[in-house]
């Protein structure tokens, strides 16, 4: 598959690694806590759970946190803000899901340098500081569906480095060069692959890719479909179970919309940015007090229209990894895959 | 005997299709199954789609899997849409509901405040035997729960891993459920005939021994619980008496809270939302089951609904007559909470 | 001196050890919502008759105390207010016939939420004082300033900026 020579890291000298990379940069781990999943810091005497399945919250709030501050000032001068300069500090994600790490390159065509010539100081930074190192699945989850929509559970998109669990020992390849160097910083611990551990992770792969139900979907029949029934009562049919929270937006790792508000007291402030969801009534909201999207109807298509119309249109890029998070978290199941469905029927 | 669960679901049927036969209404709202395991979600079923299709409505389901306030959709039939001439051309339509015990108290509470016409539904009272808290099962699994079947008192599960257990539905049931005062709906058009569980304590004995806790042990447990709040509103928007056309936590001109994820932004919102509940808050749960993160919410919902009934006397039942006790006042409403600095000094 | 009583930010001591902090070292902020009608009128009954009492409080005068919604009492903590005290006219006085009747309900209620949340009792105060008690208002507030040293400066509920 890749001329990459593959290496291996038995399971427990993977603290031994993590220790190495702590002496200079954040590591953060799966960790399992009251039957969440979450990305922790890596303190000594940790280990990852790498059985732990997808996090709850996506890892998208590593370079695009819930709230962020852009600067702080005061009644003559405006200072960085202190999450800039934390940005400088070099960042280990270990164990990220594929579909989370393929989020990042979707995230990377907002904040990042491809768009447009754009840039977002304090998304790059992040970005640039940080070594991904993916966890391959071997046991998709019941409401994964990232192969529908181009993903793979073994999907190198996002990772630096591309890890497989092989039981007792990991496999490792290095994607770029920031993961090769990771590799190469480490070798003490690692050992060069055999050739059959290559293949048994990509017997575990396609195992895995085997095992995922596959979704209906056609990306240019659902955004064609999409876009002619922009007006068609469906919408609010399927919006009748919706209550209008912002559930799955929040816990979605490619949803981007945020909102910049100022926070004052005593003549000095901080200006945030924070997540918004196209779920809430404030959304879009104009300063007159019109709304283009006035009930939940409009906003849950929305929704569907961004991820399956708008940004294939923009960056020819589904904004669906198919984590599944919104399916399995919705409060009244109302099921992604069901609503592709419906627009994968002409 | 027949099973309850189908006995349940198939008398909801005839119910709902006997009062379609009799054009007494426009549409039906009960459950249908999810696409999930463990799921059940709201299900709309018109009259138009009635008659089409008549088999549409073995659709419908009640399990225990019900978790929802399906009063929370009420609303919408009642309200003035955003955008929209504020006079009504057509009449309300009139709406089937299949409600337990809380949703029929929450429809009365609605009624009460004027954001439904009673005479314009028809409530289908289901006595209800307890809604099972996700979560408690998930807790007593190893893998994923990949199906599952509800016979009677006992949930049958089949893991990812192929494992199969059973489950005692009563030790994995909401603790609101386990506690309700108010299991059997009453006051409404028709009843299915099944059995309702014994009333509860009402949650007494669970919130006396939290009061046992120090202000800081109880302090520390708030605050445990909102840090892993994530502001999806899910609570707010499960919930059927929040219905605030702009809620206090998104006005913009007068900025109660910040919009982002500091922990004590969080704890306002949580704070001022219970509160806003006092008198109506009907304890249906609605709110922790949809919350994604688990958050108990139930202990502070608990206490509210219980400070009401010590202050005031009141709990909203089934009586359309009563007020809501935050609407008015008594002379004789208790002083002890009163500073009194000519006591203090004593 | 560091301890400006006005303003709440540089009232706050470095030391989250309280117990450490002697009590004439650190003077807590208090804000009172008054009622035009009552209480308002027994605070300025209570400076023409100089009467002593803590310079701890900062006075918002409101209509009635009906006109405070618990936000208010929520946003002054979170603003960094180290106590809350709301008082109108005595039950049966208001100035608008019921008004504070209305807002005792409101009260017994958020006081005991609040307690139940894990804010000290002493934190959230309610009163009734009458125009004509401008002695029972200076012995609130140093009742409440008592109160309010006794658990020392507030960090529950407090927004740091």
């Amino acid at each position: 598959m890749s001329d990459t020579v593959g290496c291996t890291i038995e399971k427990k000298l993977l603290p031994t690694l993590l220790l190495n990379e702590s002496k200079h940069s954040r590591v953060f781990i799966p960790k399992q806590s009251d039957g969440v999943t979450e990305y922790a810091v890596f303190g000594k005497g940790d280990t990852p759970d790498l059985e732990a399945g997808q996090s709850r919250l996506s890892p998208k709030s590593f370079f695009f946190p819930q709230t962020e501050t852009l600067y702080a000032f005061d009644y003559d001068t405006i200072e960085p803000s202190a999450s800039e300069e934390a940005a400088e500090a070099p960042v280990v994600l270990f164990a990220v899901r594929p579909c989370d790490s393929a989020s990042f390159e979707l995230l990377d065509q907002v904040f990042g340098p491809e768009n447009h010539g754009y840039h977002d100081p304090y998304y790059e930074k992040k970005r640039d500081n940080t070594i991904v190192v993916t966890l391959a699945c071997n046991k998709p989850g019941s409401t994964c569906f990232c192969t529908s929509v181009g993903g793979d559970p073994a999907g190198t998109r996002g990772a630096d480095v591309l890890a497989f669990d092989l039981e007792d020992r990991l496999y490792l390849e290095g994607l770029t060069t920031k993961g090769k160097e990771f590799l190469a910083r480490n070798g003490e611990v690692l050992k060069e692959a055999a050739e059959t551990d290559r293949e048994v992770a990509n017997t575990l792969a396609s195992s895995a890719r085997e095992s995922m139900p596959a979704v209906e979907y056609d990306r240019a029949t659902v955004k064609k479909n999409l876009d002619d029934q922009f007006d068609n009562p469906i919408w609010e049919k399927i919006t009748n179970t919706c209550i209008g929270c912002g559930a799955c937006t929040y816990l979605c790792p490619t949803c981007h919309c945020f909102d910049i508000c100022d926070e004052e007291r005593h003549y000095k402030g901080r200006r945030i940015r924070t997540w918004d969801s196209c779920q809430y009534a404030q959304f879009t909201k104009h300063a007159s007090g019109h709304n283009p999207r006035p009930t939940k109807t409009e906003r849950l298509r929305q929704r569907f229209m961004h991820k399956f119309s708008y940004t294939v249109e923009s960056v020819d890029e589904v904004y669906c990894v198919g984590c599944g998070r919104c399916v399995r978290y919705c409060p009244v199941n109302l099921d992604i895959r069901e609503v592709l469905r419906e627009f994968s029927s002409t | 005997m027949e099973d309850r669960v189908e006995q349940t679901s198939q008398a909801i049927r005839n119910e709902a299709r006997r009062l379609f036969e009799a054009d007494e209404i426009d549409v039906f709202i009960g459950f249908e199954s999810g696409s999930l395991p463990l799921s059940s979600r709201p299900a709309f079923l018109t009259a138009e789609e009635i008659a089409q299709d008549p088999s549409k409505i073995d659709t419908l389901v009640w399990d225990s899997f019900c978790t929802s306030n399906l009063a929370t959709y009420l609303l919408r039939y009642y309200a003035n849409e955003p955008n929209r001439r504020k006079k009504r051309e057509k009449p309300y339509p009139r709406v089937g509901i299949a409600v337990k015990g809380c949703d029929c108290r929450s429809v009365y509470t609605l009624a009460k405040e004027r954001q439904v016409q009673r005479d314009s539904l028809r409530l289908v009272g289901v006595p209800c035997a307890g809604m099972v808290d996700v979560r408690k099962i998930q807790e007593q699994c190893a893998d994923e729960i990949v199906a599952c079947e509800e016979v009677d008192d006992s949930i049958s599960i089949t893991l990812r891993n192929g494992e199969s257990t059973k489950i005692d539905r009563e030790k994995a049931l909401r603790r609101s459920c386990l506690e309700c005062r108010f299991p059997k709906p009453e006051n409404t058009d028709s009843i299915i005939d099944t059995p309702a569980r014994k009333p509860g304590d009402g949650g007494r004995a669970t919130l006396e021994a939290f009061e046992q806790k120090s202000s800081d042990e109880k302090w520390q447990y708030f605050s445990d619980e909102l840090t892993k709040c994530i502001r999806c509103n899910a609570c707010r928007q499960a919930c059927p008496t929040c219905w605030c056309k702009e809620c206090f936590a998104e006005h913009t001109d007068l900025k109660w809270i910040g919009v982002g994820s500091d922990l004590t932004d969080a704890m306002v919102f949580q704070i001022t939302r219970i509160y806003h509940q006092a008198g109506r808050c009907v304890e249906c749960d609605a709110c922790y089951s949809a919350c994604p993160m688990g958050v108990d919410l139930r202990t502070y919902t608990n206490r509210i609904a219980q400070d009401v009934h010590e202050l005031f006397d009141y709990l909203p039942d089934f009586n359309p007559e009563t007020s809501p006790p935050l609407a008015t006042f008594s002379e004789a409403d208790s002083n002890d909470f009163i500073t009194d600095p000519e006591q203090a000094h004593e | 001196m560091g301890n400006q009583v006005g303003d709440v930010a540089t009232t706050k001591p470095d030391s989250t050890a309280e117990t450490t902090i002697a009590a004439d070292d650190w003077q807590p902020s208090i804000v009172a919502f008054l009622c035009n009608w009552c209480s308002y009128a027994g605070a300025d009954l209570a400076g023409v008759s100089r009467l002593q009492y803590g310079p701890n409080v900062r006075i918002i005068r409101v209509p009635c105390s009906a006109r405070v919604d618990p936000q208010f009492i929520l946003k002054a903590l979170q603003n960094g207010a180290d106590g809350v005290l709301v008082s109108g006219c005595h039950p049966g006085d208001c100035h608008y016939i019921h008004g504070n009747l209305v807002a005792r309900r409101k009260f017994a209620v958020i006081k005991k939420f609040l307690e139940h949340i894990g804010i000290e009792s002493e934190r959230v105060q309610f009163s009734w004082v009458s125009a004509s008690e401008g002695s029972r208002f200076a012995a609130l507030m140093n009742s409440v300033i008592d109160g309010v040293k006794r658990v020392g400066p507030s960090r529950k509920l407090v927004k740091e900026l």
